[in-house]
């Protein structure tokens, strides 16, 4: 496991009045090196949260987070330049992760010369063969990110990161803001520096069909807690909860078990976060097609059901309802 | 329209630029041709360029005539070829007076920015950065001060410490610190929380690089805006002072001390009045619409490509 977070949790002050926002709760996640961690969730329910605090621009309000074998004390925040090393976030929009005042050149080269990764002389070299990797001409580095289209700039974001030779990309919904059309490139530019760098990603979307060419492991997050875990084929093939049920039915899929099932309809989505942990019973109740009356008297938590394949639902699978339901 | 209104509509930071709003990179060439190419940057370029220039041919004595030589003969003529604006009751030449009292007056502005926008600029810096306790300090200071009418404020510094180039300059700059407070926290504030300047925080720069390098260089068009118009207020606010007879004492020129000595006389010689008043406004017009300029010019919502 090169990156860990245990019983991560942040909560926002919530601003003007209003009461705090719990954007993660008790999330634990777990990354091999070179492997891939899907994180899947509707807008809202923590995902940027999770990869700022991988990141180290937040600090957790509880919870801890280890990389590379070394646990990182919850209130030291500032990214170090040794995490820099280990681990770099991709934003979603590539404009705005772009210094505009910085040619492609300059934002590399910063990372190089700060680092010290190449001899001065070397850095263009570098730049140049850093741009290669993602596929874009060496005459990019005078440009300004304005000059830019939506999918170079990730390019040159990428670039950028992979600039520090880290082993981990935490990618934060890296192709939505692209066009349709350049997504797949990005994709497959993504799955060609993982094999080539060997690098773990954590890789971030609301939509469940773009994780699932990347992913090793999917992790489904709902209202800032973890819903359903496991190995890729199992959340998609066999979704234990009802909110993969749903995200899953919203994907066109060729698995005739999941076709034949009746369309899990999503309903109107609530999108603010969970704001306090006051109210008994499961977040997703008031959307669940299967709720009982269990599910409004007590939350229901992660559970195996399954080898590695988890999910918090009480209805979900047989034996383990009757634990919850007991444990209730 | 008062001075203090003058100020505030000037700068108040309602008015300032869309943040890192920012201005793509450009160098000085490509700055100064978007300048020309507002309108109000031109005519803003022009005008300061003809006073800037006036008060340097007054400074290296090429003036028409020694401006301080009084003349028994050549009392209160008209404007002519040989006194383009006239004499005063002195005999003295308007035209070689305004422009040294044009080199005093943006001497006394030029300082009072220099104050106002280095103490206020850092301050901005530090309440948007640091945020917590000392933004709230800065920001309380800030306040007490925009409280105070401005010329007021100035009044009551230069009547405390007596009159004079430094002091003028310390009463009019003090009084314009809280905008430049303003206008760069905003930008600051905002820019902290920018997904690049995260992405920089992520790479491993130190939070000094990550200011001085991402973060202030996006903040510069907000300043030379600013720039240019507490530029425009300090020559308005000099020319007060010297009105109300606290400006620099004689035999230092002052402008708003020429239109006090005209009042009395422009009913027999309108030229007196006539100059110094054109004077300030060109001055003051200059500043204010080369500071709109610079806000069009580093502004991509009014940038023409
Ligand atoms: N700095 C903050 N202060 C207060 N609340 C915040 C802050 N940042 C995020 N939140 C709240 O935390 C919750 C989770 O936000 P987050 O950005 O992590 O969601 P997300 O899953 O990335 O959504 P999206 O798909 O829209 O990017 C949201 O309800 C959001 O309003
Ligand atoms: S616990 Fe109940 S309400 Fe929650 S997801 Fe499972 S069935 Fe639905
Ligand atoms: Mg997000």
């Amino acid at each position: 496991m090169i990156l860990g977070t245990d019983q991560l949790s942040k909560v926002y002050r919530g601003r003007g009045g209003r009461p705090p926002v719990h954007a993660l709760s008790g999330v634990s996640i777990a990354l091999e090196a070179g492997s891939t961690l899907g994180i899947v969730g509707e807008s809202g329910c923590g995902k940027s949260t999770l990869a700022r605090l991988l990141a180290g621009l937040e600090s957790p309000t509880a919870g801890s987070i280890s990389l590379a074998g070394a646990t990182l004390d919850s209130h030291t925040s500032p990214p170090s330049r040794e995490r820099a090393r280990l681990i770099q976030l991709v934003f979603q929009d590539p404009h705005s992760s772009l210094n505009p005042r910085l040619t492609v050149e300059q934002a590399i080269g910063e990372v190089l010369r700060v680092h010290a990764l190449v001899e001065r002389r070397r850095v263009h070299d570098r730049v140049a063969e850093l741009l290669e990797m993602v596929a874009l001409p060496e005459r990019f580095v005078t440009r300004h990110p304005h000059e830019l289209s939506g999918g170079q700039a990730q390019r040159v974001a990428i670039a950028r990161a992979l600039a520090a030779q880290p082993q981990i990309l935490v990618l934060d919904e890296p192709t939505s803001a692209l066009d349709v059309s350049v997504r797949a490139e990005i994709m497959n530019l993504l799955v060609r520096l993982q094999d080539e760098l060997q690098l773990g990603y954590v890789f971030i979307s609301h939509d469940l069909a773009m994780v699932r060419h990347i992913s090793d492991e999917i992790v489904v997050m709902y209202l800032g807690k973890i819903v359903e875990q496991g190995p890729y084929q199992r959340v998609l093939d066999a979704p234990l909860h009802p909110y993969t049920r749903a995200l899953a039915a919203a994907v066109p899929v060729a698995d005739p078990d999941l076709a034949g099932q009746p369309p899990a309809r999503l309903p109107a989505a609530q999108a603010a976060a969970s704001t306090g942990a006051a109210e008994a019973g499961c977040q997703y109740e008031p959307r669940c097609p299967l709720a009982e009356a269990i599910c409004r008297q007590s939350e229901p938590v992660l559970r195996c059901l399954d080898g590695s394949h988890a999910a918090a639902c009480h209805v979900a699978a047989g034996p383990a309802r009757l634990t919850g339901t007991r444990g209730g | 329209m008062s001075s203090l209104q003058q100020r505030e509509a000037a700068g108040g930071p309602q008015r300032e630029l869309a943040v890192g709003a920012s201005a793509h990179r450009r160098s000085k060439a490509q700055l100064l041709r978007a300048l020309w190419i507002s309108k109000s940057g031109r005519a803003g370029l022009i005008l300061v360029s003809l006073v800037v220039l006036g008060a340097l041919v007054s400074v290296a004595g090429l003036s028409p005539h020694n401006p301080q030589a009084q003349s028994t003969s050549q009392v209160l003529k008209g404007p002519s070829l040989n006194h383009l604006l006239g004499t005063d009751q002195f005999g003295r030449d308007i035209f070689s007076l305004i422009l040294e009292a044009m080199g005093v007056s943006l001497e006394i502005a030029c300082i009072a920015t220099l104050i106002a926008g280095v103490l206020g600029t850092l301050g901005g810096i530090a309440a948007g950065y640091l945020g917590g306790f000392a933004s709230t300090v800065i920001l309380r200071a800030a306040d007490v001060i925009f409280a105070i009418p401005a010329i007021l404020l100035a009044l009551a510094i230069v009547a405390a410490l007596g009159p004079g180039i430094m002091n003028s300059a310390l009463a009019i700059g003090i009084g314009y610190i809280p905008i430049f407070v303003r206008v760069v926290r905003a930008p600051v504030l905002s820019l902290r929380s920018a997904d690049f300047v995260g992405a920089a925080r992520v790479l491993g720069f130190s939070r000094s690089r990550v200011l001085l390098h991402h973060i202030l260089p996006n903040v510069y068009g907000v300043v030379a805006v600013q720039v240019s118009l507490a530029l425009a207020w300090g020559i308005l606010a000099e020319a007060s002072l010297s009105f109300l007879g606290l400006g620099p004492p004689p035999p230092t020129a002052s402008l708003g001390e020429m239109v006090y000595s005209a009042t009395s006389l422009s009913g027999i010689a309108w030229w007196t009045l006539a100059g110094p008043s054109a004077a300030i406004v060109l001055a003051v017009l200059g500043f204010n619409l080369l500071g709109d300029g610079f806000r069009d010019a580093t502004d991509p919502r009014t940038r023409r490509s």
